[in-house]
Order: C-alpha cells, then sequence, then structure tokens
C-alpha cells in the first residue's frame, strides 16, 4: 500500500493509495519514556502516574547507552508537568515524536511509498493524480477571486462572479478527485477560500474529510536571516502543495518533495512546508525510533565549561584562501561531494562518540545511507535531469544536518560535533592545497569544500586527493573566470563569474545572481554574459568588449523609457522597524498604508520613486521610479561585467596574453614536458 | 537568534587592518603611504593566518612580516643580479 498522507486524531489515520484511495484508523496509544537520576525523592508522583494514567517500570535505549525508568503513557501536558514537579530533573523521551511518524517508524512503513521498498532508493515510483489550480490576482491584496486556472487533463479558465466561480472549482475538485492539487501561495489563498466559501453556503472540497489541519504563521531565523512562513490550512487524504512557498517544492518539484517525505517520515503535507533543517531532524527522529533508540524531549548534554582561549581555537568556521581579483584562464574548480557530512560518516562523529570515539555513533550510522543516495543522485542526474530535484533535495538536507550539530535545542546535536566537522574540513583543504601544490598546481582561491587551480593533469589531482582524503570530488574546468574585487580592493571570496568548458557561464555573488536585483538590470547582465559566453580564451574574451559596451550604452539610454514592472525590487525584510531611514522601511511603511500586514521575512516588492526622498511605492501601485538610482544600480552592474575588461581585466587580459604566449614559448624550449619545472608549469 | 557568535580572525584582521588605517590618517603626510602599505600588507595574508592564529593581531603581524621576508629576498635577489650583470 502506498501511503498518501497521514494524521493523528486520537488515533493514526493513515491515506492509502491502491488505484483508489481508501482512509484506514489505526488505534495507537504510545507511551513516553522518563528517567529520574534520583527517584526517591519523587516516589509520591511515580505513585500517582501509575493510578493516574499508566506507568511502567522499563529499560530504555539513548544514545548515549541504557537507562531505567518508565513508560508514562500520557501526553505532553503530563510530561511537561513532571518536569516542573521535578524542577527539570527529569529526562524525558519521545514527547514529542509527532504520533504518526512514530507509528510508521515503529513499523517500517513511510509515506509516499509501499512496503518492502527501500526508503534509499533514487526512484520513487507514484502514480498520482495531479491537478493545479491558478488563482488570478496577488494573495495578498485581492479579497476576492475572480479568475481561476484549472489545468488537470486539459486547461479550464474559470471567471465570472465569485459565488460562481468558486462553485464551478469546487464541483471540478470534487468530480476530478485529484491526489495532488498544486496552487501557487495556496497557503495565502486557502483561508480566503475557506471564508468566501462560507460566506457563499458552499463546502470546501480540497479536503478527504472535510476537516483541515491549521498551521501558524511564524517568522523566523534560518542561516542568519528572517524567514516568514504564513499559516496553512492542511487537507485530510489529499496532497497540497503551495508552489510559490515550498522550498522544498521550489528546488525539488513533486519528486523532491514525495522524497522529503519518504526520508523524514512526515507526510508529504507537512514536508513540503518544512525546512530542510527540519525534515534532516525528523529524519533522525524516524531513524531513532526505527532503531528503538529514544528521542530526547530536552537536551541534557550540555557543553562542558572550556576557557576563552580553548573555546576560541575551537568555535571556528570553514578555511579559505583570498584569491586575487582579476582574470584568469584554464581554471578547474574542484568540489568536494557533500563535505561536511562525508567527515560526520568517515571521521565517526557523534554527540556520544566525543566520548567514545570506539563506538559507532548514531548520526554517522543514520547519514551513511542518505550520503550514499546523494552520491547516486549526483551521478544520475548528468545524464538524466529527472534526478535534478531529488539530488537538490537531499544536498539542502545534508548541509543542514551540519548546521544542525551545533544548534542548542537539536536532538542529535553537539557542539563539539560542530566543532570537530570544521576542525577536520580546515585540515582536508590544506592537505588538498599542499597535494595541489606538490603535483604543479596553482592554487588561485579556496573556500571550505572548494578549490580553484591551475594546472594539469586535473584527473590526477583528483586521484590523488581521493586516495589520501578517501573523499570524492567534482571537477569542473573554466576556460576563464573572473575574480571581482572587494571594496578594498582585495579579491573577493563568493564574487566570480567564469566560462565553463561547455560553453555556460557559472556566476556567483553577481547582480545576475542576487535575488533583489531588478529584471531591467539583470537582463542587462545576462545578455552581457551570453556574449561573453562566446569566448573560449582569454584573447577572445578581450574582443567581447566592445559588444559588451554597446550593451550597457544601449539600456543606459533606453533607461528613462523602461518599463516599470522591470523596475520591482524583491526583498525579503529582516524587521519591520528601522533606526535610521532607509529605502527598505520606507518600502515598509508604503506597504502598511497600502494596507498590507507586514511580517519579518515577508518577501515584499517596490518600486524607488525618489531615492533621496526615500519615496518608495509597493510594485502594484508604482506611476514613476527615480532614473537617477536605477541609473547607479546598472552602472555598479555594469563595472561588475567590465572589471573583465578594465582595471583588472584588459591590462590583465593583455597580460594574460602575454604570459601565455611566454609560457608556450617556455615549454618550447624546455620540453621537460614536466610539471615540476617552472618553465613547463 | 539563537547560538553564539565569535568574530573570526578574518573579521578580527579586518577590524585590526581599520584601526591601523585611521591611525594612517594621523601620520605626517610624507609617512601616511607607508600606513596605508602597512595596513595592506595586514590583510594580505589575513585568510591564511587563520588556519593557525587565534589572536587577530597574531595574525596581522604574521601577514605583514612574511611580505616583509619576501620583499627583503626580492632585493637581495635583484640586488646579487645587478652585481653580476655587466
Amino acid at each position: 500500500m502506498w501511503i498518501l498522507d497521514s494524521v493523528y486524531r486520537g488515533r493514526v489515520e493513515l491515506w492509502e493509495k491502491d488505484g483508489t484511495v481508501k482512509n484506514v484508523r489505526c488505534e495507537y496509544d504510545p507511551p513516553f519514556y522518563l528517567h529520574l537520576p534520583d527517584p526517591h525523592p519523587h516516589h509520591d508522583m511515580i505513585g500517582a502516574l501509575e493510578s493516574e494514567y499508566r506507568a511502567e517500570e522499563c529499560t530504555f535505549r539513548t544514545i548515549f547507552g541504557d537507562l531505567t525508568g518508565y513508560k508514562v503513557f500520557a501526553g505532553r501536558p503530563v510530561a511537561e508537568a513532571i518536569e516542573q514537579q521535578t524542577q527539570y530533573e527529569a529526562q524525558l523521551f519521545n514527547v514529542d515524536v509527532r504520533i504518526d511518524q512514530r507509528f510508521m517508524a515503529e513499523r517500517g512503513i513511510f509515506p509516499c511509498g509501499a512496503e518492502r521498498e527501500s526508503r534509499f532508493s533514487p526512484d520513487v515510483p507514484y502514480d498520482l493524480h495531479r491537478m493545479e489550480i491558478r488563482i488570478t490576482g496577488n494573495p495578498a491584496r485581492s479579497p476576492v477571486c475572480s479568475g481561476i486556472d484549472v489545468i488537470h487533463e486539459h486547461t479550464e479558465r474559470l471567471h465570472g462572479a465569485e459565488r460562481d466561480v468558486l462553485a464551478d472549482l469546487f464541483s471540478l475538485v470534487t468530480s476530478c478527485d485529484p491526489d495532488v492539487i498544486l496552487m501557487p501561495d495556496a497557503d495565502t489563498w486557502m483561508p480566503k477560500l475557506q471564508e468566501q466559501a462560507r460566506a457563499s453556503d458552499l463546502e470546501m472540497p480540497f479536503s478527504r474529510t472535510g476537516k483541515y489541519r491549521k498551521m501558524d504563521a511564524r517568522s523566523y531565523w534560518s542561516y542568519g536571516r528572517v524567514e516568514h512562513k504564513e499559516s496553512a490550512l492542511i487537507p485530510d487524504g489529499r496532497i497540497l502543495i503551495d508552489t510559490e512557498q515550498s522550498f522544498v517544492y521550489r528546488e525539488g518539484g513533486l519528486a523532491g518533495v514525495l522524497m522529503a517525505a519518504r526520508l523524514s517520515g512526515l507526510s508529504p503535507n507537512l514536508a513540503s512546508r518544512f525546512t530542510p533543517g527540519t525534515l534532516i531532524s525528523s529524519y533522525e527522529m524516524y531513524e531513532a525510533v526505527r532503531r528503538g533508540i529514544v528521542v530526547p524531549f530536552r537536551k541534557s548534554d550540555a557543553e562542558s565549561v572550556r576557557r576563552f582561549a580553548e573555546l576560541r581555537a575551537a568555535d571556528r568556521g570553514g578555511m579559505m584562501f583570498q584569491p586575487a581579483p582579476g582574470v584568469c584562464w584554464d581554471v578547474d574548480e574542484i568540489d568536494f561531494t557533500s563535505l561536511y557530512p562525508s567527515i560526520i560518516v568517515q571521521a565517526n562523529l557523534s554527540p556520544e562518540t566525543i566520548e567514545h570515539p570506539e563506538r559507532r555513533g548514531f548520526l554517522p550510522e543514520v547519514l551513511d545511507p542518505l550520503l550514499g543516495l546523494r552520491i547516486r543522485t549526483k551521478q544520475m542526474k548528468k545524464s538524466d535531469p529527472r534526478y535534478a530535484g531529488i539530488d537538490s533535495i537531499l544536498k539542502w538536507m545534508l548541509v543542514t544536518c551540519f548546521g544542525y550539530t551545533g544548534y542548542k535545542n537539536a536532538k542529535f546535536g553537539r557542539i563539539e560535533v560542530h566543532e570537530g566537522i570544521t576542525g577536520r574540513s580546515r585540515d582536508i583543504l590544506m592537505r588538498t592545497k599542499d597535494i595541489a601544490e606538490a603535483m604543479g598546481f596553482c592554487v588561485l582561491h579556496g573556500i571550505v569544500d572548494c578549490l580553484w587551480v591551475q594546472g594539469s593533469p586535473i584527473g590526477a589531482l583528483k586521484d590523488r586527493v581521493k586516495q589520501e582524503t578517501g573523499l570524492s570530488t567534482e571537477v569542473e574546468h573554466f576556460d576563464w573566470i573572473v575574480f571581482l574585487p572587494q571594496n578594498d580592493g582585495s579579491g573577493s571570496y563568493n564574487r566570480y563569474f567564469g566560462r565553463l568548458s561547455d560553453g555556460s557561464v557559472k556566476v556567483r555573488g553577481i547582480a545576475a545572481r542576487r535575488h533583489d536585483t531588478p529584471e531591467y538590470i539583470r537582463a542587462m547582465q545576462r545578455e552581457m554574459l551570453t556574449v561573453m559566453a562566446g569566448a573560449a580564451t582569454v584573447a577572445e574574451l578581450g574582443t567581447a568588449h566592445d559588444q559588451a559596451r554597446t550593451i550597457y550604452r544601449r539600456y543606459a539610454q533606453n533607461l528613462p523609457r523602461a518599463d516599470l514592472v522591470a523596475m520591482a525590487i524583491s526583498r525579503r525584510i529582516s524587521r519591520l522597524t528601522y533606526a535610521h531611514r532607509c529605502i527598505e522601511g520606507a518600502a515598509v511603511n508604503a506597504y502598511r498604508k497600502a494596507g498590507i500586514a507586514v511580517a519579518p521575512g515577508m518577501k515584499i516588492s517596490y518600486v524607488v520613486r525618489d531615492a533621496r526622498k526615500y519615496q518608495v511605492d509597493p510594485a502594484w501601485s508604482a506611476g514613476s521610479f527615480d532614473v537617477r538610482y536605477y541609473r547607479e544600480l546598472l552602472d555598479k552592474a555594469w563595472g561588475e561585467i567590465s572589471y573583465a575588461f578594465t582595471s583588472g581585466g584588459s591590462d590583465r587580459v593583455e597580460a594574460a596574453e602575454s604570459n601565455a604566449k611566454q609560457k608556450t614559448d617556455d615549454k618550447d624550449r624546455c620540453r621537460h614536458d614536466n610539471n615540476a619545472c617552472p618553465l613547463c608549469r | 537568534m539563537t547560538g553564539r557568535s565569535f568574530a573570526s580572525v578574518r573579521q578580527g584582521v579586518k577590524s585590526t587592518a581599520d584601526h591601523w588605517a585611521r591611525s594612517s590618517r594621523a601620520l605626517k603626510k610624507d609617512d601616511q603611504p607607508y600606513g596605508e602599505k602597512l595596513v595592506e600588507l595586514a590583510k594580505r595574508h589575513a585568510s591564511e593566518a587563520f588556519y593557525g592564529c587565534d589572536d587577530p593581531l597574531e595574525a596581522a603581524v604574521f601577514s605583514v612580516l612574511v611580505e616583509m621576508i619576501k620583499k627583503q629576498e626580492q632585493q637581495e635577489q635583484d640586488q646579487k643580479e645587478s652585481d653580476v650583470d655587466p
């Protein structure tokens, strides 16, 4: 049976798909576990637990070893009362594991898959009836919907009076009975649709039971920035994906959502709404339960006291080598595949192995199959793009698994593991640099798990790195690459662009890649990069200068007459109050004036009308834009591109050509064909 | 915000270099270029110093000294070559 959805409402409900969709209900009342380091003072409490609920003495397994205690057949409120009564002396386990997830993990079954399938197979077989619903208008502003496109076997356009449109939509959903509904901004539209349905005396048919689970709206920190999640109404027995807001869907498509659900043991409705961090944390919980290991409610393995100097020495990030800004040619980027998770597995890093390195750790054990799967999908996506979405989800889950080891509330995290991973990664990057230099390569740049080198043969370097570190790498060849400068003139670590050997251009950190760049400016850089992509050598790159300059002049000339839509700046806001006047603050105020409730982490889109007076309009109501302000943005974007030709560029291009010629002459002269010879390099 | 944050050695060197840049402005006009050069040299090997140094000042001094030794050796080499050339 293929599990489509799961929910717990006093009992576990599974929605199974086998031709038709069937609702299976299972009685399930699992206990939580209690360990008291000194049970004697709590004799009365234990007696009360035994008589009021059901509490049985037992032994249970944690990642650190076995503990004796009780299993208590009660819910979270009782667990929290125990914590308070024992003044947080009690250690509690399996209190906050989702009950439907725990039910499936204990039975070795999982969502979006059938029994006997492997969760770690790169293939996700499914037979789901899909429907796409696109509602016209901006969900943050439009109180009503007057036009809807419904795409299933064919496309239907519903329009007219609001009640009629809704009635038509609901009857289509009822008659088509899809398993999956894809809807941009579904989580913003659904409460509105529900309200309208009530007012029009219609029954909303998205849920197969008529019931909806509610997820509250919230703003939260993630990787140093504030994100916002809309509240959501989640239907029963049917997958509803907000294709606009779901990170997992945007990265991995439907296959990515299904894979995330299989691995984490969560309903695809939840998997599509969670961050990769929550997914990896859920995956670890599912794996723990499956292996008979209890999941701690609160962490009790607090960090030991350390001297400040020790802390400073240990608590560092990844290694970086700063590039010299300018144009380089024939450069290879050598990139470790999932470096941090590989280190966890290879070095057996886990909270319990810090004190007992001889034991096989929980984290390496559960990450090993996930890492194996990622290595396979990374290979497979090269020949079959269908695997790209799944690969991307795996990549994100593995990236965040490292971050979670340093998160104070992570169930299976510990800061010393986090430090151990970054410490080893620094050594690995240094070792790789040493190997490269010993083989005659010139190291140009390095960031955490990547090195940019000049030299050959790159295959030999890759093999040698694999042999010495035991880690897999991927290599990309740049015909030329431009490392951009920072404001102080030194090389920037994360702003570069270059032409790969397949003729495409790889871009990092420049306007064309940034999310808040207006489309007009992005289009200019893209056009220039397309021209530059035609240059296979540094010499040819020099000849693209005139064409790129012509593009710049055309965009600069046409700027006053440009389409307003192309001037919109979209940005995720991090706060609602600003200490100083700024454009973003003005945009937040403009949104408020338009009657839109803003929250930190929300994405806003605005056009700057007058930058000097901080006058900004929401994108949909803009009537004009500040040409001078946008010209500055345009010039800055041109500066990034023209660096390849000008100060760091043309001189360097000429220098590069002259160096290349010199190298050829030297090579002809010495004929050693040996990388160790400075003339041959 | 959760977790804890340290300014990295790299960030520390940048802040030390900023102090040095400010101090350079107070130097006599003729000495200012040397102060500015020092700022540049302090930052040049900040990334590599991050691997071994915990103290930003130690990292800045390491970076400056490496460049000074390089320069000295280069001058000695140039001197030798000019001695040999007729």
